[in-house]
């Protein structure tokens, strides 16, 4: 198909269906956008994209527009800047402008085009009293004075979460996003996986830290600069192919030598690596689900992780029938804390109160994790101290001018550095499980396989489902699990199950499409057309590579978790074990 | 004026057969007098959504409170026929003598204005304003005040 645009003729492969504003970023032409996003469809709400099209009388929003053969496209004629500069100085005109201290301000979607099409910011400027809402609970802060009404979080709450809590309240210029009764967010069954934060193209939803404190960042500083603190840091599987973006790198660099290093220069005392947890997760979870395999009492006879504090949040609220389904196994960032404040503390002979543990996470919703009732191991000391998002250390980073691009590639420091490859596949959709029958499958069950790869359940769909045949019920039927990414998927797997539609084994849910690579709190990218799935791509694609190339790929094989196991904690699911590996979990109103 | 003492299993029977989501929010405005959080659940539960959905639907339409209204609302017509024959000038006249804005309701809870009346539809007998359920035709603003202070003189008497 050929398409005109700006004066030059070109040819556009693969065209059927395609946008025009979808074609010109294929063809290097930049059209400005906040709205669309390629995961959520049309909401052509911010119109920012409008062209020309020959043949049109009126400006047309590039994204809502199929190309067709022969159409002749204008993205720069003088009419169309001038639409677009109109546009954005009226999207800017009852913003609140307060850009250098914003979050958001070098990845700004608003500021990016405005900057572009060189705004008058004050040009339609008016007396606006700026909204405050009470939200001093939630986990994720909504600024209405920021929000341009693009749609995006109320479209990915609905369609990719289905949880539906955020939605349009009010009609015209009065119009927020909101929940029920203008509430907080704690108020509604909201499951803060932070899908909405990672849509948004401006800073009117962001990670928050759900207490009064407003700037957790600087009390972490703070920590940092006592001498006597001991603040150590473990970091997400994900993080490591992510955190580069925050420095102009392509998604999915691997860029996990400067990030330890970078950490260093931050001060941390300790740098560790979250993937060993995430060994201690599988052997754990691996016996469980063996034990539990054939032993099942109720009707529903599967297994469900418990990594994922967005899942674990909505299937306490939405289906507390299926609590005893739930993994009993904490996920990688508790069992971290909890051997970091026992094992870790005796081993170098400091008070656990004396040390603070810090979370590296690209998850939105891991702090309040580390806050739930009944997680910690001893109820006086707190197992993760501080959770830090991506998007905020991208910015500590910034703040303390280390040139992360050209830092030297450092290592992990032992003893809690060595992790094998199924611990780092934890950071995208279907590593959960892959690991698990890895060691399920050789460790526990004594069968030596040859291919430890499952490429059934790797990829970007929702469901993915996978038969080991090396692995049997009582009754003989291959082992059959489920891997299952976003809510509404996850949803649809729980229906099929409880209605005998379908069985698995084992289930494992991710919250977020595609994974933890995905997670509310990955850093938001700096591209023609927001992406997240194709991001997630890039950056799942580079775990599996690093995987591919570990010489340790089986985490009962990983010598730290042996060790460990023998010196401290006995045997996996033993009685040491249970105590500081494993929690209870308890259903949640939906409605407060 | 809405009756608050109807139970939610009351209500939730009654809105089992509603074809909207539209229609089962105006049942509750009229059974209650304004939409209560209740109603916003049992609508949730009935239709099966999530009731920030419900909310952010009762919110778009103005014909929805969220709040207890008198026993007496006016609606003051804003429609372009009314307002150029003096609508403004009314219902300025029913604030001053009622003492609130539109939108609010007096400290007695016997009268609400409505925010916002659009259009509703007879321009011919411009302009108009409605209590309750009468309408006042090609009125005025010493006629409207006579008949909100009659209403006023009742309610006392009946009061005594």
């Amino acid at each position: 198909m050929k398409i005109n645009v700006n004066g030059n003729e070109y040819e556009i492969k693969g065209a059927s269906g395609k946008t025009v504003l979808e074609a010109c970023a294929d063809i290097g032409v930049n059209i400005p956008n906040l709205c669309y996003s390629k995961n959520l469809g049309l909401l052509s709400s911010c119109r920012a994209c409008v062209v020309e099209i020959e043949g049109r009388w009126n400006l047309v929003p590039a994204c809502g527009v199929n190309i067709a053969d022969g159409m002749i496209i204008k993205t720069n004629s003088p009419r169309v800047l001038d639409a677009r500069k109109t546009v954005l100085e009226l999207l800017l005109s009852d913003h609140e402008l307060d850009c250098l201290k914003c979050s958001r301000t070098s990845d700004c979607r608003l500021k990016k085009a405005s900057e572009d099409a060189q705004c008058d910011a004050k040009r339609f400027a008016r007396d606006k009293e700026f909204v405050t809402v009470d939200q001093k609970n939630d986990y994720i802060r909504r600024n209405p004075n920021k929000c341009i009404m693009c749609g995006r979080c109320v479209k990915v709450c609905a369609i990719h979460q289905q949880v539906d809590v955020l939605a349009v309240n009010g009609r015209g210029f009065e119009s927020t996003v909101g929940v029920a009764w203008d509430k907080e967010l704690g108020s509604v069954p909201c499951i803060t996986c932070g899908q909405c934060v990672a849509n948004c193209p401006t800073a009117a939803l962001e990670e928050a830290q759900a207490t009064n404190r407003h700037d957790h960042l600087q009390l972490l500083k703070e920590k940092i600069a006592d001498d006597k603190t001991h603040v150590i840091i473990a970091t997400a599987p994900s993080t490591r192919v992510a955190i580069g973006e925050g420095f102009g790198m392509k998604s999915g660099t691997n860029v996990q030598g400067k990030m330890v290093t970078a950490l260093k220069k931050l001060g941390f005392d300790r740098i560790f690596d979250l993937n060993l947890a995430a060994d201690f997760t599988i052997m754990e979870e691996g016996v469980e689900f063996i034990s539990k395999l054939d032993n099942w009492e109720g009707e529903v006879k599967t297994l469900f992780t418990s990594c994922c504090p967005g899942w674990i949040n909505y299937v306490t609220m939405m289906h507390p029938d299926l609590i005893p389904n739930i993994s009993t196994t904490k996920s990688p960032q508790q069992i971290f804390g909890a051997l970091a404040k026992t094992y870790y503390a005796d081993k170098i002979d400091i008070e656990p109160k004396n040390i603070f543990m810090v979370m590296l996470m690209p998850c939105v919703t891991k702090s309040s994790e580390a806050n739930r009732k009944g997680i910690d191991a001893n109820s006086r000391i707190k197992d993760v101290d501080m959770v830090v998002t991506v998007r905020e250390m991208i910015r500590l980073i910034k703040e303390s001018g280390i040139d992360f691009k050209n830092l030297d590639d450092g290592k992990y420091d032992d003893p809690m550095g060595l992790s094998s490859g199924a611990g780092l596949i934890f950071g995208t959709t279907g590593g959960v499980t892959e690991a698990a029958l890895r060691t399920v499958c050789e460790h526990i069950m004594g069968k030596k396989m040859e291919n430890i790869e499952f490429h059934d359940l790797r990829g970007e769909k929702g469901i993915k489902v996978a038969n080991v045949r090396d692995l049997k019920d009582k009754n003989g039927n291959n082992i059959r699990a489920a891997v299952v990414s976003g809510i509404t998927n996850a949803e649809r797997v729980i229906q099929d199950i409880k209605s005998g539609y379908e069985h698995y084994h084992y289930v494992e849910v991710m919250a977020c499409p595609g994974g933890c690579v995905n997670g509310g709190a990955m850093p938001a990218h700096d591209a023609i057309i927001q992406d997240n799935f194709g991001n997630a791509r890039n950056r799942s694609k580079t775990i599996y590579n690093m995987d591919q190339y570990n010489n340790l790929r089986r985490s009962h094989e990983n010598p730290v978790v042996k060790q460990i196991y023998d010196e401290f904690l006995g045997k996996p699911n033993g009685k040491k074990a249970h105590e500081l590996l494993h929690t209870t979990h308890t259903p949640r109103k939906k409605y407060n | 004026m809405g009756d608050l003492t109807v139970t939610k299993s009351a209500f939730k029977k009654r809105i089992t057969n509603e074809p909207s989501i539209l229609t089962a929010l105006q049942q509750a405005q009229e059974v209650y007098g304004y939409i209560t959080p209740d109603a916003v659940a049992v609508v949730a539960d009935v239709f099966e959504v999530s009731q920030s959905r419900v909310y952010s639907t009762a919110t778009f339409y103005h014909q929805f409170t969220f709040a207890p209204r008198g026993k007496h609302v006016i609606s003051v017509c804003m429609g372009t026929a009314c307002y150029v024959l003096g609508a403004q000038e009314i219902l300025n006249a029913i604030e001053d003598e009622l003492g609130i804005k539109a939108g609010g309701v007096t400290t007695d809870g016997l009268f609400s204005i409505e925010h916002n009346t659009r259009c509703v539809g007879d321009c011919a007998s411009a302009p108009i304003v409605i209590i309750g359920e009468r309408w006042f035709n090609k009125t005025n603003t010493t006629k409207m005040l006579a008949v909100i202070r009659k209403i006023k003189k009742d309610e006392q008497e009946g009061a005594q």
